[in-house]
């Protein structure tokens, strides 16, 4: 925190004089949670890359910014289906939570090299399905096509579990876990909820969270490159199997 | 003056016809109906084309002050009784004053006054500050005041639009840039602009200074809190000796600091002797500058209002002593505001040119980064002084 | 979603000091370039949180700086034909039960700093003792006119200060940070990931795909805010 305090680019001069540390009633308690549950537990992160996404406003006629932060590619331990997800930075919330799926064409936005624009039939960031036009903006062109080519291989692996009719079974737990999202906020403030099934899951998570802080921490400037090297290694730490997969 | 001013300081809620019937029956009572005032109630659109109806007779309306009237009203509410008001008001042959100021209407409530502009050209007096009206709204008003001017040129008809105030108002560069235009179609007209606190940056600035020069009779120009630099500065330098009857000019909170104060200061010296009134406060300026005051203040002998404060030097500096004794020739010593909020010179505060007098233009940039030019100057200016 | 803890936060500050555009950046994560009109009544936008201490909710009250200073005025001038503390109905309301607040001003308009003390005043009248923040926007804009150095008041009212841009998201998640940890008094607390739940599985219909096809060509031929990418 004090770090970031005093990387402050923007007002580039003095700082302003601490603000005095004053006791307030609290309003309520609340517990410290002894877990956090994040529902990647059962993925692995196959592809990261730091990325600027937008939605296209219809009513506006215009692109609105959604968030900047990691764009991940998780694929399900079990299932094998892959989907995009996407944290804001330093708030860590949604903004894009969906399947890859094969009528998805990123296709370039006008005089950008390093964008995609794709349609998305039903994005979860918010929990409830919505329709978006999405487009997703990376440091350059080599990050731009990195992200292409993992997102088409994904397709591909999308396509062939919905072919075979095996993976028909798995997919429906998904589906029906759609009703529980307006429940979960309530069950993730209850610490119950916590079980012991998961606890590998959650080391992981923990080792996980670790990369993503050091996505977050250092400076701005951290390079493309830079971290371009972080997408390549968070798969190894977290599925070898599927770093070599990548590797193929 | 017949005059109609409905009670306010209540913050009534008017929604219906019959809410307002007793405000309505009062104006139809009032023959020759010369200026009405409904600020500080809150009107719905059925309330205010009652009002509209019972004000659409009164043709010697001359005043329609309509300042903070629709507190608390929904976007799609506003228009609507705008929309009543400026079709009962544009055929008012002797309206001169409007107010619409402190009514949070934004671009959607510029759009149905655009006929009351084009079809009213009488109004001398605009106020519309306050407004929301960003960078459409901006745009909106300005059109139809450039349409309002077409249609006088092809009846032959001077401008009437004197005094066009619209401070607060989130118009950035670019709003500022719509209504610059509409500025320079009435320039023979135009006394007073005023546009404080607008978000206004250096280009924008430019911009409207550029269509500002324009306007030979400009007295009165109030551009607080915008966001000059040295390209603003320099633009309003250079329009400076196209306004001899400037009275008013109010750029304090600009950022001009040191090189584009100079500048301006340095325009003002020659002329500009009818300046009543100069607020510099809160811009950076550095002791350079104010120096360049004491001989601009000579021919100044009008002036009754200087405002310094919040720049960086001393109070107790020489060149203040030296303003004060400028000014109490001409018997206004009392004109130089309290000087309580100076920034202390910080020695150790990067300094860029923009800290330093623009020396004419053959001097190379190298120099006024310089020091020992900088001492030289001092002396250049202190020669001024006799 | 009722279940979370919720709380009510006053947003108040001189206009425009980028209050909407800084809820909204939070709200949907967009950054609106256009200015956009001063908002017209009030909105109430709630704006919920992942932290370690399980999700909370700032119920955010956004409203027109200009509805609420005309209301506070008439509010003044009736007191003083009074003599009796009087509120307006609208400003009462915007203000009572507010648990915590946020008052914003912009570095580059000065006058909007002066206003502070005038916002805090109307504040504390009526919510006394609840934690407050005091924001600087758009510290992003190279022409700084209030300085770091010139910021007291929050010094002198016990507010807590963050320098913030809602355009370069510097600090921008700290006001909401601080204002946690007090209501639930705990330094500890920290914003964690939001549960990503897995997204269900959607058949759509040859037409529906072949119609967002059409909207994307559209789409991808208007180019996307040209800004600075310094945080990729």
């Amino acid at each position: 925190m004090s770090a970031e305090e005093h990387h402050n680019a923007a007002a580039g001069e003095d700082e302003v004089e601490a603000s005095p540390d004053v006791h307030f009633e609290p309003v309520m308690k609340l517990e410290q949670l002894d877990e956090i549950k994040t529902f990647e537990e059962d993925e692995d992160t196959i592809f990261k890359m730091r990325a600027k996404l937008f939605r296209f406003v219809k009513g506006d006629n215009e692109w609105k910014e959604r968030g900047t932060g990691d764009v991940k590619l998780l694929k399900h331990k079990v299932t094998g289906k892959i989907r995009v997800l996407m944290r804001r930075d330093k708030t860590h919330k949604i903004c894009a939570n969906h399947f890859v799926s094969n009528e998805m064409n990123l296709t370039p936005n006008v005089g950008s090299d390093r964008s995609w624009v794709y349609n998305v039939a039903a994005d979860f960031s918010e929990g409830a399905p919505t329709a978006e036009l999405l487009a997703i903006r990376f440091a350059n062109t080599e990050n731009a096509n990195k992200f292409k080519e993992a997102f088409e291989e994904a397709k591909v692996v999308n396509a062939k579990i919905s072919d075979s009719p095996s993976s028909a079974a798995p997919a429906e737990p998904a589906a029906s876990a759609e009703p529980a999202a307006h429940a979960e906020p309530a069950a993730h403030a209850e610490p119950a909820a916590a079980s012991a099934e998961h606890a590998a899951a959650h080391t992981e998570t923990a080792a996980e969270a670790a990369t993503e802080e050091a996505a977050h921490v250092p400076e701005p400037a951290a390079t493309a490159t830079e971290t371009a090297a972080l997408a390549e290694a968070a798969p190894a730490e977290t599925a070898p199997a599927e770093a070599e997969h990548k590797a193929e | 003056m017949t005059s109609y001013t409905a009670p306010s300081g209540r913050g009534l809620k008017l929604h219906t016809a019959s809410d307002v019937a007793d405000f309505v029956a009062e104006i139809a009572a009032l023959d020759d109906l010369e200026e009405v005032r409904l600020g500080g109630n809150s009107f719905g659109v059925e309330a205010a084309r009652a009002i509209a109806a019972a004000l659409k007779p009164k043709n010697s309306l001359k005043v329609v002050g309509f300042s903070d009237m629709f507190t608390g009203r929904l976007k799609d509410e506003i228009p609507l009784a705008l929309e009543a008001f400026a079709e009962a008001f544009e055929d008012k042959k002797h309206l001169v004053d409007l107010d619409l100021s402190d009514n949070a209407f934004g671009p959607a409530g510029a759009r149905p006054l655009m006929r009351l502009l084009i079809n009213n050209r009488h109004i001398q007096t605009l106020r519309l500050n306050n407004n929301g009206l960003g960078i459409e709204g901006g745009r909106l008003i300005s059109e139809a005041l450039i349409e309002a001017q077409k249609k006088n040129d092809a009846e032959g008809r001077a401008s009437a639009l004197r005094v066009v105030i619209a401070g607060r108002n989130r118009l950035e560069s670019a709003g500022a840039g719509h209504l610059a235009k509409a500025f320079e179609a009435h320039k023979d007209s135009l006394t007073t602009v005023r546009m404080p606190q607008n978000s206004i940056r250096p280009e924008g600035v430019h911009t409207l200074l550029s269509s500002l020069k324009h306007c030979k009779n400009l007295e009165h120009l109030d551009l607080q809190d915008n966001t000059f630099t040295r390209e603003g500065s320099l633009a309003l330098s250079g329009a400076i000796p196209h306004w001899p009857n400037l009275r008013v000019l109010d750029i304090g909170d600009c950022l001009l600091k040191t090189a584009g104060a100079g500048a301006i200061i340095k325009a003002l010296t020659p002329g500009s002797t009818h300046l009543e009134f100069l607020n510099l406060g809160f811009n950076e300026i550095k002791e350079p500058a104010a120096a360049l005051l004491v001989s601009m203040l000579i021919n100044k002998q009008k002036l009754t209002t200087l405002q310094l404060n919040g720049n960086i030097f001393d109070a107790e500096d020489d060149v203040v002593a030296s303003i004060r004794k400028v000014l109490a020739t001409h018997n206004h010593e009392d004109a130089l505001d309290e000087l309580d909020e100076m920034e202390e010179v910080d020695e150790e505060d990067e300094e860029d040119a923009d800290d330093h007098i623009i020396v004419e233009h053959h001097v190379d940039a190298a120099h006024e980064a310089n020091d020992e030019d900088m001492d030289e100057l001092t002396g250049a200016v202190n020669k001024l002084k006799v | 979603m009722a279940d979370i803890p919720t709380f009510k936060l006053v947003l108040v500050g001189g206009d425009p000091a980028g209050k909407t555009t800084f809820v909204k950046r939070h709200l949907t994560g967009e950054f609106e370039k256009k200015s956009s009109p001063t908002t017209l009544g009030v909105e109430v936008h709630p704006l919920t949180f992942h932290t370690n201490f399980g999700a909370i909710c700032f119920n955010t009250w956004d409203t027109a700086s200009l509805t609420i200073a005309a209301a506070a005025a008439r509010a003044a001038a009736s007191r003083s034909l009074q003599g009796q503390e009087k509120f307006g109905g609208l400003r009462d309301g915007y203000y009572i039960q507010g648990q915590c607040a946020i008052i914003m001003f912009d570095v580059t308009s000065r006058i909007t700093y002066k206003n502070v003390p005038n916002w805090h005043r109307d504040l504390v009248r009526v919510c006394e003792n609840i934690p407050i923040v005091l924001c600087g926007n758009k510290v992003d804009i190279k022409e700084r006119k209030v300085k770091a150095k010139a910021i007291t008041f929050h010094r002198k009212k016990n507010l807590q200060y963050y320098d913030i841009s809602a355009k370069s998201n510097y600090n921008f998640e700290k006001p909401f940070l601080w204002l946690a940890r007090k209501l639930i008094g705990n330094p500890n607390l920290d914003f964690v990931a939001a549960p990503a739940l897995a997204p269900a599985e959607v058949t759509i219909d040859a037409a529906t795909i072949a119609q967002m096809e059409n909207e994307m060509q559209e789409a991808s031929a208007i180019p996307l805010p040209a800004e600075d990418d310094d945080d990729l």
